[in-house]
This record gives structure tokens, C-alpha cells and sequence, in this order.
């Protein structure tokens, strides 16, 4: 059985804050969206035809040995908080209790791979992976995909490739994504122009969001945007090595500041790690930035002694279901606020 | 919404765009057209900020020349209609591929600049894929020896990683 009080009480194991050049890359994800053929699309399937589709694919999902040990939830048996919280570890992908019929989740225990099951897509298979490594994250989720393959026939067309509930994704239905660290590019302005020249070569970057649609701890998101026409390991490919240019305007960045703010940029970084150690209220936006700061912070070497890995595992244990569920159900959101600094001071010590 | 659109200024705002300029955060409303411009890619994620519209927009445009008539195409396995496709940006089966397919061919163009799945089908790995594939398992592999302080084990992963060539080798180990 899961247990959600144990759950919320760390983050996702791709949240360690290893793997290839964790100081600028959160984590990688492989997402693949796929579609049985003879079931409409879940938006247009009957509540019965979605939960037939469940019934069918949730015995086969069980046997998967790359799914083991595995977790399963069908989302309308889980309560609403519970819900949210899958949604903030990336474990379900909506958390409006309508149209939850024949909705689930199938997840390794680790959270490196998760199914979920009528979702934009039938099947919607993520692997993910702690720092720059989409061949890891695309290997954990092959690995499912491939096994699936032998059970159940996906929809598929000589001319497009598989087939998805929206045109954006046919073809391969993959989508390689980055969760970035970029402070350099942000506060040297330069953010801005290098989103629009990813933009020009067909790759998407939007901000990290958190509670509202802010940019939330200089967190950004690399993907692509084309499917068709090009295969697996191109798309993985050239998200890859476009990142590993952006890795190096990030770098570039922060030389610059450091050559030419490093006064303003010390007071800040200071400032970050004083308001984290002290604050008694604090929004998931306002522990992210800081949080972002004081990681700044180490990987200049401007700070020691504090743990890298807290900002990473902040990205889900700041978030409101996290800590509501924590904390008890039924808090105000200024009660919220004082709990996460609470969570912020325990953590964010100086040795 | 009768919110004119942030950039043109003319046609109504129906998209929510987040954008990072001048190293400020920037919240604006966007038209479909503008928000086509910019190449917003609202798919990997869900909730308000909506690719449906963003496609449904996009088909508009692709058929404004093209035959109205034809929004009464139906697909016969589902029932959906162009109309309605238009209307939400999402088909209603696989079978609406075929169904659409002559508006779909334009809006998939736009979308991808392809006209042609190129990958692999159900059933096949390229063997670049596989040899990528079983490289990334390695150097898990190899790491979990690092840690468990395994170093003849260690020794040995590293020894296949560097037999495992991948064709046409010019993968970056990473940069910065
Ligand atoms: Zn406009
Ligand atoms: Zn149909």
C-alpha cells in the first residue's frame, strides 16, 4: 500500500541532485504518448469505454517488470489532496476531481516511471532521470513502452506514426525535456533573448510554475516541439546538445557577474540565505527564489557548508500539498506559509 | 473574452503566455496568431493555458482559404466533426487521422514542417537506440559501483562502455 505521510516527506529519487552537471540541470524527462486502437480518445470515450480501457491496461501494467516494484491508483479512489500531491510529483496529471472515470496512475516505487492512464492520451509513459541524462530518462521509459508493446497494439499509421489525441504530438509522441537552473542568465537579462533563439529552432522553453503562472526559482524547462519527422534519438539529440550550448551562455553568465556585480551579487546571495534562515512566512515562490539564490550561492562558492540537494527537493516538498498534507489538512494559507519557513529554517542549515 | 490581444492588439487574447524579457517575468494575453508567432508550446503541460485553442486557431488559419463546406466531414468511428475539431484543437479517435486528413495535412505541417513519420514503428529499435539505450544503463550501472565502493565491478562497466561505440559518435558528454 502507499503511503502518502511517508511520500511527502521526500522528494522523487530524480530530485537527488546527482547525475551529469547537476549544478545547472535539475532533472530529464522522456515523455511517450500512446494509443490503443478501437477506444476514442479519453476527452471523447464514454466514462464506461474509459474505465473498460483502464480494466484492460492496469493487469498488464502489473505484470511489467520494468514497472516493479510498482505502484497503482485509480484516481477517483484517492482524496483530493492526495491527488495533488501526485500532480506536484508529476504521478498524475490533473487534479480536477471531474472526469477522474477511468483515470490512473502506474508508477514505479521509485518515481523514475510512470504510466498514466487516460490522460490526454490513452497511455502516457515518463522516464525520468537526475541531471542532464535524456538517454537515461528515455531508457527508463522505453523500457515500459517496449514491454507494453507486446500486449497491447497501439494506434499507429504508416504516414504519421503513432497517433495522439492532439495533432502537436504525433509521430514519435515524444517530448524531451530539461528542468534547467539558469540564475546567470536571469539576472544578467540575457534569459530573454536566448528563449526566443531556442524558439527559432523548434524548441520550447517556459518557465517552471508553481502555484500561480510566475517563473518560479529561475527554473526553466527545455523541450521539443516537433514529433513528426524526426526520430527518437534526433529529438533527444538535439534537445540534448541545444542545452549543452544554453549550459554554456549559463556559464558564461555567471563569469560576467561575478567579473562585474560581484559585490551586488554576494549581498544577494547572502541576503537569500539570511531571509531562508529567519523568514516566519513564505510562499512556494517566494522559498523557490530564494532557495535558487542561495543554490547560486554554492556553485560559486560564495557559501559552504549548505546541502545542494535542498533546493532541489524544495521544488516538491515546498509545494502547498506537500506541506499541507505534512502539516495537517485544513490550514489557512497564512498557517501554510509559517509551516513551510518552519520546513525552510530545519533545512537550510550552515554547519 | 473581450480582452484585446497583448502584442497585435486587435484580435482577442485567448492565450496566457509567460515570458522571461529584459530579465523580467512577464505575464501577457496573447492571440492564437501571436501566440503561433512566438512558437508556444503549451502541450507538455495541462490546465489554462490552452494548445487546444492554439490549434483550433491555427487550423482556422490554415482553412481560411480553403473549403468551408467541409466542416460537415464527419469521422465515421467517432462522430466528431471538423467543426468540432476546429473548435477544440483534439480528435476524437485514430480513425480521425484518415477522416481529416486533407485539414490535418496543413495543420501538421505548420505544426511539424513534416508531412511523414520517420522514426521507428511497433516492434522495431534502431540499433543507434539500442546501443544509447544499454550505454545510459551502463553508467548507472557503473555509478551504483562507485558508491557501493564496488571498483572491480566498476572497472569492468567501464571497460564496456568504452567497447560500446555509437555510430556516427558525436555525442557530447555534456558542456559548460
Ligand atoms: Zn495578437
Ligand atoms: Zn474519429
Amino acid at each position: 500500500m502507499i503511503s502518502f505521510d511517508d511520500m511527502v516527506t521526500a522528494p522523487s529519487t530524480w530530485l537527488a541532485g546527482d547525475g551529469p552537471h547537476a549544478d545547472k540541470v535539475i532533472s530529464s524527462r522522456a515523455r511517450i504518448a500512446r494509443n490503443l486502437s478501437g477506444y476514442c480518445f479519453p476527452h471523447r470515450a464514454k466514462p464506461e469505454d474509459r474505465l473498460r480501457l483502464a480494466d484492460t491496461v492496469l493487469p498488464v501494467l502489473q505484470s511489467l517488470p520494468g514497472l516493479r516494484p510498482c505502484h497503482f491508483l485509480r484516481l477517483a479512489d484517492v482524496s483530493a489532496l492526495d491527488l495533488e500531491i501526485l500532480v506536484e510529483r508529476h504521478l498524475a496529471d490533473s487534479a480536477s476531481a471531474a472526469g477522474l472515470v477511468g483515470k490512473a496512475t502506474a508508477f514505479r516505487r521509485d518515481e523514475r516511471v510512470v504510466v498514466l492512464i487516460n490522460a490526454e492520451d490513452h497511455l502516457r509513459i515518463s522516464g525520468f532521470a537526475p541531471g542532464f541524462d535524456l538517454w537515461d530518462a528515455l531508457r527508463v521509459a522505453k523500457e515500459v513502452e517496449s514491454e507494453l508493446e507486446y500486449y497491447v497494439e497501439p494506434s499507429y499509421s504508416e504516414q504519421w506514426g503513432y497517433l495522439t489525441s492532439c495533432p502537436t504530438n504525433v509521430g514519435t509522441g515524444l517530448r524531451a525535456s530539461l528542468l534547467v537552473h539558469l540564475p546567470g542568465l536571469v539576472l544578467t537579462r540575457e534569459v530573454g533573448k536566448v528563449m526566443h533563439g531556442l524558439s527559432q529552432i523548434g524548441l520550447a522553453v517556459r518557465g517552471f510554475r508553481g502555484e500561480g503562472s510566475e517563473v518560479v526559482g529561475n527554473l526553466f524547462q527545455v523541450s521539443n516541439q516537433v514529433t513528426l519527422g524526426k526520430s527518437e534519438e534526433e529529438t533527444v539529440e538535439t534537445v540534448h546538445q541545444v542545452t549543452a550550448q544554453l549550459l554554456q551562455y549559463e556559464h558564461q553568465a555567471r563569469e560576467v557577474l561575478v567579473r562585474d556585480a560581484k559585490a551586488q551579487v554576494e549581498d544577494k546571495i547572502w541576503r537569500a540565505l539570511g531571509l531562508l534562515r529567519t523568514a516566519r512566512l513564505l510562499t512556494t515562490v517566494e522559498a523557490l527564489g530564494l532557495a535558487s539564490a542561495v543554490r547560486l550561492g554554492v556553485d560559486l562558492g560564495v557559501i559552504q557548508g549548505v546541502d545542494t540537494s535542498a533546493f532541489n527537493e524544495m521544488i516538491q516538498l515546498a509545494q502547498p500539498a506537500h506541506v499541507q498534507r505534512r502539516e495537517g489538512e485544513g490550514l489557512t494559507a497564512e498557517e501554510r506559509d509559517a509551516m513551510r519557513a518552519a520546513y525552510v529554517r530545519r533545512r537550510i542549515l550552515i554547519e | 473574452m473581450s480582452r484585446p490581444c497583448d502584442s497585435c492588439g486587435q484580435r482577442p487574447a485567448e492565450i496566457r503566455v509567460t515570458e522571461v524579457s529584459r530579465g523580467r517575468i512577464e505575464e501577457r494575453m496573447l492571440c492564437n496568431a501571436c501566440a503561433a508567432q512566438l512558437g508556444v508550446d503549451a502541450s507538455s503541460t495541462q490546465g489554462d493555458f490552452s494548445v487546444s485553442k492554439l490549434v483550433a486557431g491555427m487550423a482556422e488559419q490554415g482553412l481560411s482559404d480553403g473549403d468551408r463546406r467541409s466542416e460537415e466531414t464527419t469521422c465515421p468511428s467517432c462522430g466528431l466533426t471538423l467543426a468540432e475539431f476546429r473548435e477544440s484543437g483534439k480528435l476524437g479517435c485514430p480513425d480521425c487521422y484518415h477522416a481529416f486528413i486533407r485539414d490535418l495535412s496543413v495543420l501538421i505541417r505548420r505544426l511539424h514542417g513534416a508531412l511523414r513519420h520517420t522514426g521507428r514503428g511497433p516492434g522495431e529499435r534502431s540499433a543507434e537506440q539500442a546501443i544509447r539505450l544499454e550505454l545510459a544503463a551502463l553508467r548507472n550501472q557503473l555509478a551504483e559501483a562507485v558508491a557501493k565502493e564496488a571498483y572491480e565491478e566498476a572497472a569492468r562497466l567501464r571497460d564496456r562502455i568504452r567497447e560500446l561505440k555509437v555510430p556516427s559518435s558525436d555525442h557530447p558528454e555534456g558542456a559548460a
